[in-house]
């Protein structure tokens, strides 16, 4: 059993909004194991990003969070003020985010912004905290970092700009990379770059590391560990060969069988899910994939199965594991 | 496909913007956004364009639509020089050539429903003689990209990216066009919502007869749905081959590391293909690199290639690529 | 405590699930395939609003603001009812009777001419609120269509249109409206063009800024595609996207329209006795201010209040309408 460095029991994330409750986040369990690289799946309002954020509390005034324990390296962050939290936050656990632009502030130059951390944090001086942001900088492969460091952030184009987020993120050695689709906004070039610079950090530093994306393709290149969520909930989790290869959800699969294959050019039709995803101002009683799954049964649409397992720490929520239902099991196209 | 006939020529096309960063004449710079783009489309076939945000190949789309004005070149539509035509000369192709833009949260105009949306270039190009008609054939349309009644009098803000997109497909189908240039119609949607995207897009194209130039950065679904694909680097055209002859036959190193780049949602073959990780980034387009515009992030580059710009030849039928140390 | 309480009572409490993977589940019918009928996807449940229909569900959540539209609602029916309820005329002279204070037959009491001066306060109204409406009414008009027109054509154009608009600005307003209103004579047709002539530069500016912010988004793009006019495009699209920050700044030039109104009145250049404005009626209870304060604390009251409540639904529309708190 792997030593678990954050431990999430029913997070809930609702958030209030002009026309009613969104409820975002609906009861999920997960952790996150010391040294792992663990990839957050799903489409846009799966609930993938606010389940990040509600654990670092960094969620606007309208979101309220509700949980029974998020243990964070022995400690139940949700008992905790918000000055630990911020005492936290770029230390023990640090952020990348999509747009490099809105977390980098456009009036001081990165050495600064990289040296901030460091002093607030580390209580380093201002010269022990210069040399280690130079450092941090040659790190993820900025050249010229001393030069560098006097630039602003519009100095920089959007893949160094990210470089230079993970070099802030990753500064003050944190135990906790949360990476919230760090390449999204690049070119496919400037990607594997960056995709490739982060699987050589968590090999060197042996940093925890959850990287949220939509993209298959990217979880595939680097993850370990897999949790791909829909409608608030977590539908599958498991070990990244047993996802891709060994899918046990109707929507893991959908989601796989919509990307083209790396094959020929065929007149074949892609498979698409169809439909769109429920809304979580009024999510569905049962499962919220019920109406776009190809094999959903009556039972799909009154309750919510719980997560199942179904091989060495592979689990997914899905009434076909059910006894009654292998007659539907045959349906499934993997 | 080969048999059809060539339905859009362009020749040479550059387009130049000009950018203002100080005062007078010396703050004006010149951004060569498309420089020097040669291709055909022929009727019936989907024309993939691919290449890195900054390449050119958005504006390229919209030159040939005349969004833009060229700078120099000839856009040929249909045996007619449309490169040159006004405005309102131009009008009758509005009707024949459509678009599909990237962003189904900013092409919908917000304030109005999507019988306005789909039904405003009716009216205008007076295809319908009533209301009661151009309700009849807004509901057709809307039916034909999987919507139902219950959506024709609400706003685009109530729909998902993936039924705002299908609502502006109707738009663009709404004229009957010829052909439709796509940009990017699915990089900002779903990975689920994206397949049924591009099956509509192909199942029209069959309908209809219509030709596509399919604008995108994702090279699996420009595999998939694309009988020939261009390759853009800076402004400039690098490579162009059919389909399979393109991804199987790369010629030039740039087609090879942006492919190797694309991330592949399979473990194993991501993980056990060796990449070809580029280094650094594409120059700047107002101050671009002297002669091949690669050269400063190609491995094989050399003396050569800092001087004389490569022109594109063809090395087997209907492959064409500019290179000086093609692969 | 307080927060707490909150936060608990948009939970719902989680119910235990009806069914789990570990029950027996005896219905067999239940592990039957859902018919496509019960897939009910696509369906959009939440009510369909438009932008407006959005905007009025928050200020109505706006206490202050909703007061303000009581406020007002309350002063333009005391215009149009008030003078008819009493017996007096705004003009009508009563020797017998001056300078009373508040009672059963004066409510607000009277002038040194014995006029009534509720009567008056309610005439005042009409001319203050007529004023200020109408004021705010044309500057929108001038300020949509010269910005709009400035922001869109842009180039030299709109150089030409904003220098324009600068050399205005540069003198100042005060001096404009005085000189106009000695030049036409005091009256309200003269308040108004006085007014105008100034006031539109805020508005203009503003909306030109909005165009400017819009005019490159893809659904303006979208309507050149299906071939819509310039002009099509500034007034289907444009405009009625800058609508919401337009009327929260005409909304604000209310207030300030009254107020100008009632200061020109108040130092004797506005409108003339004896037809009452708000400002004049303050002018006219200075001299006797110390034995009649009751002159003066009427007229002054319906000014504070009219500018409270117009500004409380400024602020109120400014909120409901702001795009970034819209999801």
């Amino acid at each position: 059993m792997n030593e678990r460095l954050l431990d999430v029991r029913s997070l809930r994330t609702n958030f209030l909004t002009g026309g009613g409750i969104v409820n975002a986040v609906r009861g999920i369990n997960f952790h996150v194991d010391k040294g792992e690289f663990l990839g957050v799946a799903g489409e846009s309002g799966c609930g993938k990003s606010v389940t990040m954020l509600s654990i670092m509390r960094l969620l606007p005034d309208t979101a309220r969070v509700q949980s029974q324990g998020i243990l964070f390296d022995g400690v139940d962050l949700q008992t905790q003020k918000m000055k630990y939290m911020r005492s936290i936050q770029g230390n023990k656990i640090g952020m990348i985010f999509q747009d490099p632009m809105t977390c980098l502030n456009p009036l001081y130059t990165i050495g600064n912004q990289l040296m901030e951390p460091l002093q607030i944090h580390k209580k380093l001086s201002r010269k022990e905290a210069r040399k280690r942001a130079a450092e941090m900088l040659d790190l993820v492969g900025i050249s010229n970092p001393e030069r560098r460091l006097r630039q602003y952030p519009h100095e920089f184009s959007g893949g160094m700009r990210q470089r230079a987020m993970i070099a802030m993120a990753m500064s003050c050695d944190p135990k906790l990379l949360i990476a919230d689709e760090p390449t999204t906004a690049l070119d496919v070039t400037i990607q594997a770059q960056i995709l490739d610079l982060m699987k050589n950090l968590k090999q060197k530093f042996d940093t925890s590391t959850a990287l949220i994306t939509h993209d298959l393709g990217v979880i595939a290149s680097v993850c370990t560990r897999v949790i791909i969520m829909y409608g608030g909930l977590i539908m599958e989790q498991g070990y990244v060969e047993d996802i891709f290869y060994r899918p046990a959800h109707p929507y893991t699969i959908g989601l796989l069988k919509s990307v083209p294959s790396a094959g020929e050019r065929t007149q074949e039709q892609l498979t698409p899910i169809p439909g769109t995803p429920p809304d979580l101002m009024n999510p569905p009683p049962g499962c919220p994939f019920a109406a776009r799954c190809s094999v959903a049964m009556k039972i799909c649409a009154l309750a919510q199965p719980e997560l199942h397992e179904v091989g060495d720490n592979h689990a997914a929520a899905c009434w076909l594991n059910h006894p009654k239902a292998s007659h539907m099991k045959g349906r499934l196209e993997v | 496909m080969n048999g059809s006939k060539v339905l859009l020529d362009v020749e040479n096309l550059q387009t130049t913007f000009r950018i203002r960063s100080g005062f007078g004449a010396a703050g004006v710079h010149k951004l060569k956004a498309v420089d020097g783009v040669s291709f055909q489309v022929r009727q019936g076939e989907t024309f993939g364009l691919v290449g890195e945000s900054g390449c050119g190949k958005t504006t390229v789309g919209r030159t040939i639509l005349k969004l833009y004005q060229p700078t120099e070149g000839k856009i040929v539509y249909d045996g007619q020089d449309i490169t040159q035509m006004d405005q309102k000369a131009f009008a009758p192709y509005r009707r024949k050539m459509q678009m599909i833009f990237q962003d189904p949260y900013t092409s919908l105009d917000p304030r109005q429903p999507v019988s306005e949306i789909i039904g405003a270039p009716l009216t205008l190009h007076k295809l319908v003689s009533n209301q009661a008609e151009r309700n009849e054939r807004v509901r057709e349309l809307v039916h034909m990209v999987g919507l139902k009644d219950d959506h024709i009098n609400r706003y685009p803000h109530e729909f998902s990216g993936g039924q705002r997109q299908r609502i502006g497909i109707a738009r663009a189908l709404a004229l009957n066009p010829e052909f439709i240039v796509c940009d990017e119609p699915i990089s900002a949607l779903d990975v689920s919502i994206q397949a049924h995207i591009i099956n509509i897009l192909e199942d029209f194209q069959h309908r209809f007869n219509l030709t596509y130039l399919f604008i995108s950065h994702d090279l699996s679904m420009v595999r998939h749905i694309s009988h020939r694909v261009g390759v853009m680097y800076l402004g400039h055209l690098v490579e162009v081959a059919e389909v399979n002859d393109l991804y199987e036959n790369m010629r030039h190193p740039y087609t090879v590391s942006l492919m190797s780049a694309a991330p592949i949602a399979d473990p194993n073959v991501a993980r056990n293909t060796k990449r070809v990780i580029l280094q650094g980034d594409v120059p700047s387009p107002i101050n671009p690199p002297s002669g091949c515009p690669f050269r400063t992030r190609c491995q094989y580059a050399d003396e050569i290639c800092a001087h004389v710009m490569p022109q594109l030849e063809e090395v087997s039928k209907g492959h064409i690529v500019a290179c000086h140390h093609m692969l | 405590m307080k927060s707490n309480r909150k936060k608990e009572a948009i939970f719902q409490p989680v119910a235990a699930p009806i069914y789990t993977l570990e029950d027996e589940i005896t219905d067999d019918s239940l592990f039957e395939p859902l018919d496509d009928a019960e897939k009910q996807t696509d369906v959009i449940s939440r009510p369909s609003l438009t932008y407006w229909q959005n905007a009025w569900q928050k200020l109505r959540r706006d206490p202050l603001a909703m007061a303000g539209i009581v406020v007002i609602i309350l002063m333009i029916l005391l215009a149009i009812f008030g003078p008819l309820i009493q017996p007096y005329t705004y003009d009508g002279q009563d020797y017998s009777a001056i300078n009373q204070t508040p009672n059963a037959q004066h409510w607000f009491g009277t002038d040194k001419f014995g006029r009534d001066l509720f009567v008056r306060v309610a005439y005042g109204a009409r001319i203050s609120l007529t004023v200020g409406f109408a004021a705010a009414a044309i500057n929108m008009v001038i300020g949509v269509l010269y910005g709009g027109i400035s922001g869109y054509v842009g180039g030299s154009v709109d150089m030409v249109m904003m220098r324009i608009v600068d050399i205005i600005s540069a003198i100042p307003s005060l001096l404009i409206i005085i000189l106009v209103m000695v030049f036409l004579g005091a009256n309200m047709k003269s308040i108004l063009i006085a007014l105008c002539l100034t006031y539109w530069i805020g508005t203009a500016r503003q909306v030109r800024g909005q165009i400017l912010s819009i005019k490159n988004q893809d659904f303006a793009l979208a309507a050149k595609v299906i071939g819509e006019s310039d002009f099509q495009i500034l007034l289907r699209h444009l405009v009625p996207n800058s609508m919401g920050p337009i009327i929260v700044t005409v909304t604000f030039l209310i207030p300030q329209a009254i107020f100008y109104e009632a200061f020109l009145s108040f130092i004797g250049i506005g409108i003339s006795v004896p037809v009452a404005s708000w400002g004049t009626l303050a002018n006219d209870s200075l001299a006797n201010m110390n034995l009649y304060p009751h002159l003066m604390l009427f007229p002054a009251v319906a000014i504070s209040i009219t500018m409270f409540a117009l500004n409380f639904i400024g602020d109120g529309l400014r909120d409901a309408l702001d795009p970034r708190l819209k999801k």
